[in-house]
């Protein structure tokens, strides 16, 4: 696998485990054993889009059985002879080479995967990508003194959280959060809409910057209506605490 | 053609619940971070080279920058 692989720094290391289960975007190209009519290849692509069952390969992460994948979106790139350029949007967790392989197979001339690449990891895109060449020339010019290219390479760790509903609290409300507490719904200033009970969100400090993340215990439009109460179960914290300790 | 992803299709507005001030001598930005805070809480879309492991990947960019935490987030299992 080559492209989009977003890493995180020290004390934002942990908010990469929000991407994990975030929906992916690959292009991959398949190589076909035999030759095999383009109507019959475009036909097997829409036998495998929307919901697939796979088994996933036998050195996998997860247990052996099979489960049921969503594939967002397909989109045959270029068909060059036995080779099939593809894009696919799927849920996180979606073997990529194995949906190859059972495409193949479903095809009844077998074939492989000979390349894969990442284009969507959540809120990350091949749209602005860095190679390590790029990081490591950036860090020289910054120990030289010139700061400039690795402030392009290395972003504020919250465009991590871009993929979820955001909620932005008072300054009085944050440290306690920085110890772990949950957020109550009076310390809430502003939401995003779109936000479910249960998801996954990040809060925010009026600044903008990233406190924690938790789950959500209400909905946007109970956060707007409701006046007391529990808004927000913390799960991991992020921010030191006493950052908005107001000093007396 | 541009497809999405089912985060992407979600409608996020910003809603005021309740208008607040927030007080400028405590917090900072995150634009306003020096490239040290950065470092401390910064992230960074590589483009991933073939050969190495996303994991082998990370240990590079920790390398580079001469820090001793750097976790990657594509995804947990080889595809």
């Amino acid at each position: 696998m080559t492209g989009c692989l977003p890493i995180a720094l020290e004390k934002a290391t942990r908010i990469v485990q929000t991407l994990l289960p975030a929906g992916k975007e690959y292009v991959a190209l398949m190589h076909l054993h035999k030759k095999i009519s383009e109507i019959e290849v475009k036909k097997a692509f829409e036998k495998f889009s929307g919901e697939i069952t796979q088994l996933p390969p036998i050195r996998s992460a997860v247990k052996r059985q099979e489960r049921k994948r969503k594939i967002y979106y397909i989109e045959i790139l270029e068909i060059d002879n036995q080779d099939i350029l593809f894009k696919i949007g799927c849920q996180a967790g979606t073997y990529v080479r194995k949906y190859v392989h059972d495409l193949a197979k479903y095809l009844g001339c077998g074939g492989h995967m000979q390349q894969l690449i990442r284009t969507k990891a959540g809120p990350f895109t091949d749209k602005e990508m860095f190679t390590l060449h790029d990081l490591k020339d950036a860090y020289e010019l910054y120990k030289e003194g010139n700061e400039k290219e690795i402030k392009k390479i290395i972003k504020p760790f919250e465009i991590a959280v871009n993929h979820l509903g955001k909620i932005w609290i008072t300054d009085s409300a944050v440290n306690p959060l920085c110890h772990g507490a949950d957020l109550y719904v009076p310390g809430v200033s502003k939401i995003t809409t779109g936000i479910q009970k249960d998801d996954v969100v990040a809060i925010f400090t009026l600044k903008n910057e990233l406190i924690c993340i938790g789950q959500a215990l209400l909905d946007s439009d109970s956060l707007l209506k409701e006046e007391k109460g529990t808004a927000v179960k913390t799960t991991k914290v992020f921010m030191e605490r006493g950052v908005y300790k107001v000093k007396e | 053609m541009e497809y999405k992803l089912p985060f992407e299709e979600i409608n996020r507005e910003i809603l005021i619940k309740k208008e607040a001030t927030t007080n400028p001598e405590i917090g900072k930005e995150p634009e306003e971070r020096s490239v040290t805070e950065l470092i401390q809480y910064g992230a960074i879309n590589i483009n991933k080279p073939a050969g190495p492991t996303s994991h082998q990947v990370a240990d590079y960019v920790k390398k580079i920058l001469n820090v001793s935490k750097a976790g990657h987030g594509g995804t947990l299992v080889a595809v």
